[in-house]
C-alpha cells in the first residue's frame, strides 16, 4: 500500500521541479535587477564630448606638425601631394571598398605629384624628402599602433560613442530647458523616461526624489519640455540625474 | 509500472526543456536590455519665464500687474513674457474687482504641468493696491520657488531732517508707504523685535541716551534702559532679548536686556570698545564690533558672551555685522581703497566677497530670508537707502532723492 502510494506521487515531483525552477527564475531576475541598477552610471557631458575629440586629435596632430614643416620650406605645392603620399599607406589598414577607390584615386594624384615633385626639385633636396618620407612613415606606423589598438573593440567603441552621441544630444536638451530656482541645499532627483522612435518622451516619472517639489517638478518639467527628443533607432529607456552644484545661497 | 516511469521521463525532459527555453528568455531579456543614463548639473540661476494678466478696472489691474512685476523682478528669478506672447511656463491671472472694497482672484496655473497650481481669494475691505499687490506676488513667489515672499516686509531706517535731527521712519521694503515712527530728539541704533510688532531704538532725549521700545500699532513708546553714556541697540533675540552697547562705566561694553523682565546682563569686559551687537536669528549667537584688536573688526561670540572669536581680518576697519536669517552669512561694511563697501563672508570667517564697488557704502541689512540685503549708499550723491541680491547684483534705490535716509534695518516676516 505505502510503496504503491509514492509511486503515485512520482508525476507530482515533476511539478515541484518545475514549480522550483520557475521560483528560482523569478528569484534570480529579482536578485539580478537591483544589482544592474546598482551598477548604474550617470554619464557628464565632459565624458561624451571629450573622448570622441581626443581620439581625433591624437589622429590628426602628426598631420598638423607635417604642415606646419613643409610650409616652412617654403614650397606652398608640395604639402598637399605629400600629405596624400603618406596616406594611402595609411588608410591601406583599413580595407574598405570606399577607400580601395580612394586610395586608386590619391595613387594617381601621388604619381602626378611625384613627377612634379621631380622636376622642380633638385638633387639636394631629396635628401631631406627621404628624411621627411621616414618621419611620415613613422607616423604612419604610430597611427597603425592606433588602429590596432582600437581594432578589436572597434565595433564596442563605435557602439557606445554612438550612445554617448544620442545621450549627450539629450542631456543638452534637457540641460537647456531646465529651470529651477535656488536651493539652499545639495540637491539630486533622477528622472525615468521613455523614448519613442518618434522622439516623444512618454511617462516621465520620479524615481528617486529630491524631497523638494519645486526641484522635483523642475525637472520632469525640463524633460516634459525637452520633448520631442532626436529619434533613437529604437525605443530607449532613459534615467537622468539632475543635481544642482552648492550655490551662494542665504 | 514501466511505461509510468518512461512516461514521467518524458514529462521531466518535457519540463526540462521548458525551463531551459525560460532561463534563457529571461537572462537575454534581462542582460540585452541596456538603459542610457545621463547626468545633468544645474545650469544655475536661469529666469522663470511668466505671463501676468488680469482682467477688471483697468487703472487699478495696470497698478497691480506692475507693483507684482516689480517686486517678482528684484529676486532676479523672473522673466515677463507678455500675454500675447506664448513661451510663458507659469501664468498668473487676476481678475480684479473694486465693487466692495479690492478683491483679486488669482488663479495661477502651470502650463508645462496643464494644471492650476493655485486658486485663491484676497480681499480687502480698503483700496491699498499696494498691500494687495504685495500678498499677490508672495503667493505666486512661493507656488514657484516653494519659498515665502518677503514682499509684505518693511524697512526701518533713519532720515536727517532739516533742523539737525535724525527721525526714524518705516516704509515697506520697496520704499514706498513711508510713515514716521519717531521725530524727537536724536534717534541712532534700531531694531525690529523677532515678532516683527515693536521697534526698538536709541534716542537722546534730554541729553541723555535712553532705549525705548514701541508697539508699531500704538503711538506710545515706553523706556527700556536708561543710564549715563551712550547707549545704543544693536538687535533682538527670539526669546525677547535686546543686544545693545553701552558706555555706562567708562567704555563701551555690550550687554543684553530683557523686554519683558528687564533684567540686564553684561557680556563683554574687555579694554576696547565693543559696540554693534546683534543676533543672529537663532538667538545662540551674537556678532559685535570690537577695537581690542587694534582696529575695530568684526566678532562672534556666543550668546552667553563666551567664545569671542574674531571673524575679519581684511582691512583696517569693519563695522556694522547683519546676519542671514539661516546663520550662513554674515554681511558688513568696511574699509577699502579709501572708501566703505559692503561685504559678506560666511560665518566662520570663509568665502568673503566684496558686494559694492562705487561710493561709500554702509549699514547693511538682511532681508528675512536671506537672498537680499538693504544699505545705505552716497553713490548717486546724497545718501538713500539701496537694495541688492546676495549676489551683489540689481542694485536699485528705494528712497527718494530728496531725502537723506541712512542705517535701514530690515523687518522679520510681517503678518
Amino acid at each position: 500500500m505505502n510503496p504503491h502510494l509514492y509511486i503515485g506521487k512520482e508525476p507530482n515531483f515533476n511539478k515541484i521541479i518545475v514549480a522550483s525552477v520557475i521560483l528560482h527564475l523569478v528569484f534570480i531576475t529579482l536578485i539580478t535587477i537591483p544589482l544592474r541598477s546598482r551598477e548604474r552610471e550617470y554619464k557628464s557631458y565632459f565624458v561624451n564630448i571629450v573622448t570622441p575629440a581626443q581620439i581625433r586629435r591624437t589622429t590628426s596632430a602628426p598631420a598638423v606638425k607635417k604642415k606646419g614643416k613643409t610650409t616652412g620650406k617654403s614650397v606652398k605645392t608640395k604639402p598637399s601631394p605629400r600629405r596624400r603620399v603618406r596616406s594611402p599607406k595609411g588608410v591601406r589598414l583599413e580595407s574598405t571598398d570606399r577607400l580601395k577607390n580612394e586610395l586608386q584615386r590619391m595613387k594617381a594624384i601621388s604619381a602626378i605629384a611625384k613627377l612634379k615633385k621631380e622636376k622642380e626639385e633638385a638633387l639636394d633636396k631629396s635628401k631631406e624628402e627621404e628624411e621627411e618620407l621616414a618621419e611620415a612613415l613613422e607616423d604612419i606606423r604610430k597611427k597603425k599602433q592606433i588602429s590596432i589598438s582600437t581594432g578589436p573593440g572597434a565595433q564596442g567603441v563605435r557602439a557606445s560613442t554612438k550612445t554617448d552621441a544620442y545621450s549627450a544630444v539629450v542631456r543638452q536638451q534637457i540641460l537647456a530647458e531646465w529651470i529651477h530656482p535656488e536651493f539652499e541645499s545639495a540637491l539630486e532627483a533622477i528622472v525615468s523616461f521613455k523614448v519613442n522612435t518618434n522622439g516623444d518622451v512618454i511617462a516621465p516619472r520620479i524615481i528617486k526624489s529630491s524631497g523638494n517639489r519645486i526641484f522635483d517638478s523642475s525637472t520632469i518639467k525640463a524633460v516634459k519640455k525637452a520633448s520631442p527628443l532626436p529619434p533613437p533607432a529604437v525605443d530607449e529607456e532613459i534615467e537622468v540625474r539632475f543635481h544642482n552644484e552648492k550655490e551662494l545661497s542665504s | 509500472m514501466k511505461k509510468n516511469s518512461a512516461v514521467n521521463h518524458f514529462k521531466l525532459n518535457y519540463s526540462v526543456i521548458i525551463c531551459s527555453l525560460l532561463v534563457i528568455i529571461f537572462v537575454t531579456a534581462g542582460f540585452s536590455y541596456a538603459k542610457i543614463y545621463i547626468d545633468i548639473a544645474s545650469p544655475g540661476i536661469r529666469k522663470l519665464p511668466i505671463t501676468i494678466k488680469s482682467r477688471g478696472p483697468s487703472k487699478t489691474k495696470k497698478e497691480l500687474e506692475w507693483i507684482i512685476k516689480r517686486d517678482l523682478d528684484t529676486t532676479g528669478m523672473f522673466e515677463f513674457v507678455d500675454p500675447d506672447v506664448p513661451g510663458g511656463e507659469i501664468v498668473a491671472d487676476m481678475l480684479v474687482s473694486t465693487a466692495d472694497g479690492l478683491s483679486v482672484i488669482l488663479s495661477v496655473n502651470d502650463l508645462i504641468e496643464g494644471e492650476e497650481v493655485l486658486k485663491i481669494r484676497l480681499s480687502s475691505s480698503k483700496m491699498n493696491t499696494r498691500s494687495m499687490a504685495h500678498s499677490i506676488a508672495n503667493h505666486i513667489y512661493k507656488v514657484a520657488t516653494g519659498k515665502k515672499g518677503i514682499f509684505r516686509t518693511k524697512i526701518s531706517y533713519l532720515v536727517n531732517s532739516s533742523s539737525g535731527r535724525k527721525n526714524l521712519r518705516v516704509m515697506d521694503w520697496d520704499g514706498f508707504n513711508s510713515t514716521k515712527i519717531v521725530s524727537r530728539g536724536l534717534t541712532s541704533g534700531h531694531s525690529w523685535s523677532q515678532d516683527g510688532q515693536h521697534l526698538l531704538y536709541s534716542s537722546e532725549r534730554k541729553r541723555k541716551w535712553k532705549i525705548f521700545v514701541r508697539n508699531l500699532k500704538q503711538p506710545r513708546e515706553t523706556v527700556l534702559f536708561s543710564s549715563k553714556g551712550l547707549n545704543l541697540v544693536g538687535g533682538t533675540s527670539p526669546d525677547d532679548l535686546v543686544s545693545f552697547s553701552s558706555s555706562k562705566d567708562g567704555s563701551s561694553e555690550i550687554y543684553v536686556i530683557n523686554l519683558r523682565s528687564k533684567g540686564l546682563k553684561k557680556l563683554t569686559r574687555s579694554f576696547g570698545i565693543d559696540v554693534s551687537p546683534v543676533f543672529s536669528h537663532d538667538g545662540k549667537k551674537i556678532a559685535f564690533v570690537s577695537d581690542r584688536g587694534g582696529t575695530p573688526q568684526i566678532y562672534t561670540m556666543d550668546a552667553n558672551g563666551r567664545g569671542a572669536a574674531r571673524l575679519t581680518f581684511e582691512g583696517p576697519y569693519n563695522q556694522s555685522p547683519s546676519w542671514s536669517s539661516n546663520g550662513k552669512w554674515i554681511t558688513y561694511a568696511g574699509r577699502k581703497n579709501g572708501k566703505i563697501h559692503i561685504f559678506v563672508v560666511k560665518s566662520d570667517g570663509k568665502d568673503l566677497r566684496q558686494l559694492t564697488f562705487e561710493g561709500n557704502n554702509e549699514s547693511p541689512s538682511f532681508s528675512p530670508d536671506g537672498f537680499l540685503i538693504a544699505f545705505e549708499s552716497d553713490r548717486e550723491g546724497a545718501r538713500g537707502i539701496y537694495i541688492m541680491r546676495l549676489n551683489g547684483e540689481g542694485k536699485k534705490r528705494i528712497t527718494p532723492k530728496n531725502i537723506k535716509a541712512t542705517a535701514p534695518r530690515w523687518s522679520p516676516y510681517l503678518k
